[in-house]
Parts: structure tokens; sequence; C-alpha cells
């Protein structure tokens, strides 16, 4: 906090007697400024911002009434403690000098304790409110900083995994907002967009966004399909909601290897489709209902394939709702001709481009309301080359339950990325002697405990890893009991001998407290 | 995968007296208990002869295949038999690989486990 002493104070008044008083009377104890009109006080006020500013009314030239609005007008003086120094000393006149902008009103003559009094009660007042200020503008400096971290920035993996272009942009009207976009690969395998858009802006926008967000990313990796990630993300919103705030969202999946588009919409801005040669247009026309609001709503589901050189433009409202300083709205007429543009650009050129669009058109209005854009482009799709590698990731609690739903999930798999059913068969098979293995002897039927399944589909093979923290067990160099007849052989011993016949590699890991298992599957390469 | 089970009693032709189990979907961890539960009090019985139509069992792991050993050796015990029949070929491999279940009888289809059981009834016990 800045010293009393340190703080400069701005005389103004054309009376050169008075304002000898003032200086006699306050230069021990602050820097002083002196104006014998309105026109050098602003002048001064603009070189030099004060700490605080005594103001004289009644001048030749600018009165201090006009002085007070004008340096309420200056952003470095806008916030200036002003106290009028007047003989007018009728409550018009006062009120008026509040009116003005100004905090605190002496009358002339005046007793100089009383102004020292006042100027230091002022000083002090700016001075808390300015520390409380500098903490808030911290904090919001580092959450701003937090929200910004769960905004996915490089898209390199994606792009090469997916063969598409990414782009996105976020900005928030204030420090921290409400809009969220992510992309992450999903739990068909497929790639899973989605833009949202808080109710409301600022604080509140913000902690719902990062709720609303984190869990939409959480969803999207373990269900497949954008009306179902929407439904079990509506429910969970709408669930511990007692502010009452909503999120609209879109949300995506798109299939590299056909080019379709899975989409559903949750009351989001409709997303916009350039092609070549035709004219930009909605990629779905219904809205759907906004997210939070009650559980149990379904979503609709739209089809569609994303040719290659396609664009898919995805974004929130802050960019058809931008406004200029006539208060016209951008509006969706100006955001389709703009687009036509990018046609056959690439993604990063639609959202640079459109931000500058936007820009250009509010010509320096106020930024109303947080902008957010998640552009994809599909590239063309190769056609001969090897599939590439996908992932998938289960997190399975410890109970045969969740030993089935991961066979089923990686049935899933297995039917998108072309695998045959007699290697889907062994790795489902593999799947469910390890993830009972794991039930039963790793975590000795302990239902709460969770462990790990990866599968992951390469050029010619899938391979499995099932990842647990029980005791360390290596089943590879467990002694193979005879596959004999054996009426006393206990449950569960058959198991690893059928892992061992049907997986080609199998190899054991101790990786910190974790036992890692990994298997893989190879694929008999198919006919052309 | 869900299990569905159905119980088929034969009170006359040549599987006279023997109890058919009719499998379908997938027999593994998750679905073993309930077979073993529906099969115990059946065990309790003097029944003889069991035999499980895998026809449409499309998947079975080492935890299902306890199942069939528990019923085959309750079965064993009073001079009883536990039979597949109508096996799809990855069930069929599971079985070969596992090689666990000494004088079960494996049958391709409903006729040959009718005649196999036809020649079980008129054999004095």
């Amino acid at each position: 906090m800045k010293q009393l002493s340190d703080c400069r104070l701005l005389l103004v008044d054309d009376a050169k007697a008075n304002l000898d008083i003032l200086v006699a009377g306050l230069k021990a104890e602050h820097k002083l400024s002196l104006a014998l009109n309105g026109e050098m006080a602003l002048q001064l006020a603009a070189r030099t911002p004060p700490d605080l500013v005594l103001l004289d009314i009644v001048m030749p030239g600018l009165d201090g009434y006009e002085v007070c609005r004008r340096l309420r007008a200056m952003p470095e003086t806008a916030e200036v403690p002003i106290i009028f120094l007047s003989s007018l000393e009728d409550v018009q006149n006062k009120s008026r000098g509040f009116e003005a902008g100004a905090n605190d009103y002496v009358t002339k003559p005046f007793d100089l304790l009383e102004v020292r009094a006042r100027v230091r009660a002022l000083l002090k007042a700016k001075a808390y409110s300015d520390s409380v200020k500098e903490q808030l503008t911290a904090d919001l400096r580092v959450a701003r900083d937090i929200q910004m971290g769960m905004i996915p920035h490089d898209f390199s993996t994606l792009e090469k995994d997916f063969a598409v272009e990414l782009a996105g942009v976020l900005e928030p009207a204030r420090e921290v907002g409400g809009d969220m976009y992510g992309a992450f690969q999903g739990a068909a395998g497929g790639l899973v967009l989605f833009v949202g858009d808080v109710s409301g802006k600022g604080i509140p926008a913000s902690l719902f966004m990062v709720r609303a967000s984190s869990l939409a990313r959480l969803l999207g990796r373990d269900i497949a399909g954008p009306e179902r990630i929407l439904a079990r993300l509506n429910d969970e919103l709408s669930s511990d909601n007692p502010s009452g705030m909503f999120v609209t969202m879109l949300c995506v999946v798109f299939d590299p290897a056909s080019g379709r588009i899975a989409l559903a919409n949750a009351g989001h801005n409709r997303p916009v489709i350039l092609r070549d040669g035709e004219a930009p247009r909605w990629a779905v026309e219904r809205l759907g209902t906004a997210l939070g609001f009650e559980p149990g709503l379904t979503f609709e589901l739209t089809e569609f394939i994303l040719q290659p050189g396609d664009t898919l433009v995805i974004y929130t409202d802050g960019v058809n709702e931008a406004f200029n300083p006539q208060a016209e709205c951008y509006g969706n007429e100006r955001l389709l001709h703009d687009l036509a543009a990018f046609r056959q650009q690439p993604a990063t050129a639609v959202t640079t481009g459109m931000l500058r669009h936007i820009r250009t058109f509010a010509a320096g209005a106020r930024q109303s309301d947080d902008i957010a854009m998640l552009v994809l482009r599909a590239k063309d799709r190769p056609v001969h080359a090897e599939p590439p590698g996908r992932i998938m990731n289960l997190e399975l609690q410890a109970v045969p339950e969740a030993v089935a739903h991961g066979v089923e999930q990686l049935r899933l798999f297995c039917h998108e990325h072309q695998v045959e059913e007699k290697a889907l068969f062994a790795l489902a098979l593999a799947l469910e002697e390890c993830g009972m293995n794991v039930i039963h002897y790793a975590y000795e039927d302990q239902a709460h405990e969770r462990f790990h399944v990866t599968f992951e589909r390469t050029a010619d093979a899938v391979v499995l890893e099932v990842r647990d923290h029980g005791p360390a067990f290596d089943p590879t160099s467990a002694v193979i009991r005879n596959l004999a007849p054996d009426e006393a052989r206990p449950p569960g011993g058959w198991g690893i001998p059928l892992v061992r016949h049907y997986m080609e590699e199998i190899k054991y890991t101790r990786a910190g407290d974790e036992n890692v298992l990994r298997m893989h599957k190879r694929l008999v390469p198919r006919a052309a | 995968m869900p299990l569905d089970i159905q119980f088929k009693n034969s009170p006359e032709g040549p599987r006279y007296g023997a109890m058919t189990v009719e499998l379908s979907g997938s027999l593994d961890g998750a679905t073993a208990p309930e077979l073993e539960r529906q099969l115990t009090p059946i065990l309790e019985t003097q029944l003889t002869d069991l035999v499980f139509d895998l026809e449409k069992l499309n998947f079975i792991s080492s935890a299902g295949f306890r199942v069939f050993a528990n019923a085959r050796k309750r079965l064993k015990e009073r001079g009883g038999q536990a039979s597949f029949v109508r096996l799809q070929p990855q069930i069929q491999e599971v079985f070969e690989i596992i090689k666990a279940l000494p004088g079960i009888g494996i049958f391709k289809s409903i006729e040959e486990i009718d005649s196999h059981l036809a020649l079980r009834q008129r054999r004095p016990r």
C-alpha cells in the first residue's frame, strides 16, 4: 500500500491566495501539484496522475464541475478521489458536485485541520479499495491461467491420428468466462469435439464451465455416441445444481475411417458446414434443450459425412452476437456470408479470419460475451495406408459385471477397427480371464478396487494391457499346471493357460505398485 | 452379453430321464454364478443325464467352464454323465484346449446325442 506521504495531491484554484494557504497546510504531508485553472489541471492530471484532487468550482474557463466530469472520463483519473472546495454552500451546489463525480465537499472558508483529515480519510479508503482490487486481479489472473489450461491448444497429435485439421480459439469477455471447447479421442476410437457456453459470465459461469468441461471429457472417453454423452452429462449437471445454471453444448464424434459425423445439440448455436462450391449451411436445424435443467432428457442424433476438404465450424454466441458501437448485432447472415470466404481454407485461417471479421465489425465496442470457436476440417483420407493406431482406455471396478462391460467395449472397439471375429474371441477371452484373476486374486474380491484396461489397434495386431495395483504377481513365470484331467484343480487354474494359448506374446512388468500385463494378438492380414 | 438359460425335461422319447439345458449368450465370470445357482437344485435330484445344448452360446471363459466341471463331477458320482451338443467352433476350441473333462460326451447334432442317450438308457447301470 502507498504511504500517505508519497501521495500526490492536485490543488486547483484560480485564487493564488487560496493555493498558498493549502500549500502551506499540506506540503509537509504530501507531494503537491498546483493548477490555476481547469485546462491546466487536466494537463497536469494527464501527465502525472494525482492520488487526490482538491478542486475549486467557480473558475474562469472550465469550471470545477466540468473538470471533475473530464477527470472521471480519463482512464488514469477515473477513480481518483476528488474533493470540491467551494464557497457555494447551498445544497443544490453540493449535490451537483457529487453528481459530477466528487467524493467530498468542503465549504470555504475552510479549516485546514478539517481539509487534512478529509484528505487522509479519502486516501486511506482509496488505498484499501486499490489493494482489494489488486488481490482480486491477481486471483483472477491465476484463475484465467487454470481455465485456459483446461482448453486444448496443441492439436498436432489428434490431427495426425485422425487425418484432420483442428483449430480452436477462446476469448473470455472478462478475465474468466463460461465458454469452453474440447477435443480428444473417444470411447469407440472416434474424435470427440464439444463446444459449450454456460449461462452468464464471469466467475460463476467459469466455475460451472470447469465442472461441465471436466465431466464432458470424462464421459466422452467412456461413452460412445454424442447423444448419449449429452444425456449423461445432463443427468450429472442437473443433479446438485442449486444455482440453476445451465450450459448449451454441441457434441460431435468424427469417425476418420468413414468420415461420418455424429452430432447432438443441447440448445447450442447451430454449427456451419463449409464445402467447396456450395453456400455455407447449417449442419443441423434443431437446437434441443440446454443441459442442467432436469435429468432424464434425451437428445437427437444427426449424422452426415464430412467429405475430404469439408469444414465444420462450431462456435458460441459471442461470435454471431457480437455488437458494434451502434448496438447492431453481427448476426447469422453476416456469419454465413463471411464464412463463405473460408471454404477450402485451412482450419486455423477460419478461426483467425473470423476473429478479425468480428473485431472489424465491433469497431472497438467492448466485447460483450465470451467468444469460442472450434473448427474441424477433414483432409483426404488415405486409401491404401495401414489403419493408424487407435487406443481405448477403460477404468473398471473390480466386479465381474465391469469385466463384462469391458468385454463389450472391446467388442465395439474391434468392430470399429476391422478386427476379425476369431481374434476378437481370443481377445475377449484374454480380457475376461485376466479381469477375473485381478478381481479374485489381486484384489481378493474387494469390489471397491479398480483396475485399468487399454486396447490398442496397431497396424498388424491388437495390444491388450491390464493394470492392477494388487500384490506383485507374474503370471508368465507361474508354473503351468498340467492341462490333463485334474479334479482338484483350483478355480482360475485354467485362465492363464487359456490366455497363453490365444495370445502370441505376453509380457509382465511391475511398474511402481502396478502389475502390468501386456498381450499381443496378431491379426491375419486381410485379403485386398 | 447376458446369458439366457432354458431347462427342458424329456418326459418321453430317446432322451427320457435326461434334462436339457439350452444356453445362449455368454457364459463368463458375470453370468456363471446364475447358471450355478439354477443348476444346484437339479443336481440335488437323482437325475443322471444332463445335456447342455450350446448352439447359441457365443462365448465361454474358465469361470463358465468351472460350472460344467462341477456339474459333471456331481453326475459322475452317481454314475451319470454330462453331455454337450452343438458347440460353436470357438467354444469347441476352448473345450479342446482345456481337455479337462474326461468322460464327457461332445456331440455335433441332436440326432447324435439322442442315439447316444438311447444306448445309455438300454445299458444296465
